[in-house]
């Protein structure tokens, strides 16, 4: 602790001043620190659910493929009812996949999903096998090729064949959770399940797919069914959408394509709107984005409430530390310290209380995360990095800002009226 | 002196009076850590109520408040599986259904026979797409505020009669007749002719669903047009408020006695009350509010461990005064109580400053968000007992160790 640099010179006294000064004073500094710890636990942990709630989402269209371009009649959710305005369009047709595939340069596959409406005429697809069955199960058509496209992977068994396709083969492939629903642990290949009144193999199962809403990744819980059989089965697809993927590195030149080619199959006039949506999972969830970046100011908003309190106790606590050391600090002036240090030990002093507390409240976060995310399924609540550091940064801020005050006034004393105070 | 002596408030109250004042500072930044604390608390709880009142609104506008439906089958929570056997298991609600729970009722339920669909509405020229056409009885009018602004209702002739005439939506009007009188004019709607007889005053939405785009015919007239519904909705209401149950089991006991229902048997019909729709509201609401509460509970408990520091650091300071004033003849209660009293002056009165902050803050919301905000009575009360009571945790550590202080160990104290 020489001399060497004035700037260790101006820190490493006030400092050793800062520590002894909390030392004399645990209650309090202890409760100080609790008021930052509970700050900084609310804002890490409220950051740490958005944030993984964000992050499922994003993961959930991004497993669809980010080098894909969806394309649907409708805007929005294939799977919500339209509204008014857009239920007029006409839907896709299974006979563009060809054609895209022929125009398309920058295209490598087409693919095509089929959602069955879960009930029609009053009758609910309901799936059965052996004693077992699912009333919550989605139905999709599938072209061969579509597994290949979201990069769905298989745990036992393979994909439909071209062949299938064309002859409407009663085959399905099932996702993860479908298949633990009707057929427990067992190998779900080569048994059969029925399906308003058709019996399917089970030819496929599919592994769970990464991402999802609150934990569910309703692709878990899809039976697919080659898009041919769903066409001679449930008649012309209402709701079809096509997943594009492009070239190596041409995604946008794919999207231009798919949406000149779409064109020309819906035969639209050079000045009609387009009538269907063309999408990637970036912008989905970049739309997604703004939506949660809304809900995460409100709530990270009124956590951060929490931490301005823990400040203002940091702040009170230094005021009530001016005061008591009045006599101190104009002594250590009229001997010579210079008010910048006597500025310093303070702010130090705030920031050294405020750290602790910060340092504290990460891992209580870290610790209840941890806890929450094991006790409760589908949930997750680990702290990403950035929220770690930035509630570091943020406490040991937030007790500078709230020292300040205190300090400028300890180094504003006139040493005379401080030697004077009793 | 003891616990249970009143004059120990009225001067430990004066005390804690004393010593707030001589440190204004401490005791206003201890106070504004409550303000933030309550404020933050009862933003979110208003906030809360304002959504759900305001859902609430939304599907009594679209429902009636104190109507009940009669319906095949209500969506509701059923599995898919479960709706299915509704669906094919009940059998239709026609007219001749209705005519009877009528004619059990007497006047004491009031039944509108409603059929439903989507069809264009046609007007010089002019196409409003997909509005909701309603065939009706002349009843629904007295059941439900369907909020005519001009004009009138059709009447019980009118409905007899299968007369063409209608009560239109404001936006259909809107869109067909801009700028131009619609009450009179005529319309086409499924290939036949109409006359506005009444306009509905501005609906707004219920859950994303317009409540403008309605027209309301005699259901005769909707019949000739579309032909008849296969199912009704029958919209019922008790003739006198106060008896709503009493008019929903009159109507569940008519319908089952119509279908021959056994004890015991299920109902192959649904009552759809305002109570059901109205859960299902506020669970969503509840899901949405869910992070509100514990996060503004967070900034309670850190407002109470700022002003717990305040008042430890008070008792510390006094330390001697507290030796001298007990070894004169001070109880122990007196010096609890003092403390306590300063902790909770501290907490109550940075709650009322939050409180006004809170008001504040929710009359610029509320122009914000579009929905009405204001403190209401529960919230300010609760605000209110909160902020006393997060005072008396603040100050039960400072306070027993200012009464279990030692005296002579307290005057030795420089």
């Amino acid at each position: 602790m020489s001399a060497r640099s004035p700037w260790l010179r101006l820190v490493a006294e006030p400092a050793a001043l800062a520590v002894d000064s909390l030392r004399t004073h645990r209650a309090r500094s202890a409760l100080a620190i609790a008021g930052i710890v509970i700050g900084i636990v609310t804002v890490v942990l409220v950051a740490s659910v958005l944030a993984n709630a964000r992050n499922q989402v994003a993961l959930l269209f991004r497993d669809l493929g980010t080098e894909n371009v969806f394309a649907f009649h409708l805007t929005g959710d294939p799977y919500v009812t339209p509204n008014e305005k857009e239920a007029r369009r006409t839907p896709l047709k299974l006979s563009f996949i060809r054609d895209i595939q022929r125009l398309g340069t920058a295209i490598r596959d087409v693919g095509a999903q089929v959602i069955v409406p879960t009930a029609s005429n009053g009758q609910v697809l309901v799936a059965r096998a052996g004693g077992n069955e699912s009333d919550t199960v989605l139905v999709e058509g599938a072209s061969p090729a579509l597994f290949d496209i979201i990069g769905a992977e298989f745990s036992r068994g393979r994909p439909f064949t071209e062949l299938e396709d064309r002859e409407g083969a009663h085959v399905a492939v099932v996702g993860a959770s479908l298949a633990r629903a009707l057929f427990g642990s067992a190998s779900p290949l080569g048994q059969t399940l029925t399906l308003a009144g058709d019996t399917y193999t089970v030819v496929g199962e599919l592994q769970k797919r990464r991402g999802g809403f609150f934990g569910e990744n309703r692709q878990d819980n899809v039976l697919n069914l080659p898009a041919g059989t769903v066409r001679k089965r449930f008649g012309d697809p209402d709701r079809l959408v096509l997943y594009m993927r492009a070239k190596p590195g041409q995604r946008e030149e794919c999207f231009r394509q798919a949406e000149a080619i779409l064109r020309l199959l819906r035969k639209l006039p050079p000045t009609a709107e387009n009538d269907f949506t063309l999408s990637t999972a970036d912008q989905i969830i970049a739309t997604f984005d703004g939506l949660s970046v809304r809900i995460g100011l409100v709530t990270v908003g009124l956590a951060l409430v929490s931490l301005l309190i823990g400040a203002i106790g940091i702040a009170n606590v230094m005021f009530i530390s001016v005061t008591e050391r009045t006599r101190e600090i104009g002594l250590r002036i009229a001997v010579g310290a210079r008010r910048r240090q006597v500025l310093v030990q303070f702010l130090l002093e705030a920031a050294f209380l405020s750290g602790i507390g910060g340092v504290a409240g990460v891992v209580t976060a870290l610790g209840i995360g941890l806890l929450l995310t094991l006790a409760v399924s589908g949930f997750s609540a680990v702290a990403p990095a950035w929220a770690i550091v930035s509630g570091l940064v943020a406490s040991v801020s937030v007790g500078i800002v709230a020292g300040y005050w205190p300090a400028q006034q300890a180094a504003r004393l006139d040493p005379i009226e401080a030697l004077r105070h009793e | 002196m003891t616990l249970l002596t009143p004059t120990v408030y009225v001067e430990g109250f004066r005390e804690a009076l004393a010593t707030v004042r001589s440190n204004p500072l401490r005791a206003s930044l201890a106070g504004l850590a409550m303000a933030a604390a309550v404020a933050t608390t009862a933003v979110v709880q208003t906030g809360l109520n304002g959504l759900a009142r305001s859902a609430r609104e939304a599907s009594a506008r679209a429902f009636g408040s104190d109507s009940f439906v009669l319906a095949k089958f209500s969506a509701g929570n059923l599995s898919r599986r479960a709706l299915a056997d509704k669906i094919e298991r009940n059998p239709n609600i026609t007219r001749s259904d209705v005519r009877f729970l009528d004619n059990v009722a007497g006047d004491r339920v009031l039944y509108a026979a409603t059929a439903q669909r989507p069809a264009d509405v046609i007007a010089g020229g002019r196409k409003f797409e997909n509005a909701t056409i309603n065939g009706t009885q002349a009843a629904l009018f007295d059941i439900r505020d369907v909020g005519i602004a001009r004009g009138r209702p059709f009447s019980v002739r009118e409905e007899i009669d299968g007369a063409p005439v209608v009560v239109a939506g404001s936006a259909v009007v809107d869109a067909l007749f801009p700028g131009a009188d619609p009450l009179g004019q005529p319309v086409r709607i499924g290939g036949r002719g109409f006359r506005i007889v009444g306009i509905q005053a501005q609906q707004g939405t219920a859950g994303g669903v317009s409540l403008d785009r309605y027209i309301w015919m005699p259901i005769a007239a909707y019949e000739r047009a579309f032909g008849a519904a296969a199912s009704l909705q029958v919209f019922a209401k008790a003739t006198d408020v106060e008896r709503t149950r009493l008019a929903e089991d009159h109507a569940r006991v008519s319908m089952r006695a119509r279908r021959h229902l056994r004890p015991g048997a299920a109902e192959t019909f649904d009552i759809i009350t305002p109570e059901a729709s109205r859960s299902f509201v506020t669970a969503i609401t509840e899901r949405l509010g869910a992070a509100g509460p514990p996060i503004s509970l967070m900034a309670l408990i850190a407002a109470i461990v700022v002003v717990t520091n305040t008042t430890l650091v008070s008792v510390t300071q006094r330390m001697r005064e507290i030796g001298i004033r007990r070894a004169i003849g001070a109880a122990r209660a007196n010096v609890l109580v003092e403390t306590l009293a300063e902790s909770c002056l501290i907490a109550f009165v940075g709650g009322v400053a939050g409180l006004a902050a809170a008001a504040g803050v929710l009359s610029l919301a509320s122009g914000a968000v579009g929905i009405p905000l204001s403190l209401e009575w529960p919230t300010t009360i609760g605000s209110l007992a909160a902020a006393g009571l997060s005072g008396i945790v603040a100050g039960w550590y400072p306070a027993r160790r200012a009464a279990a202080l030692d005296v002579i160990n307290a005057l030795r104290q420089e």
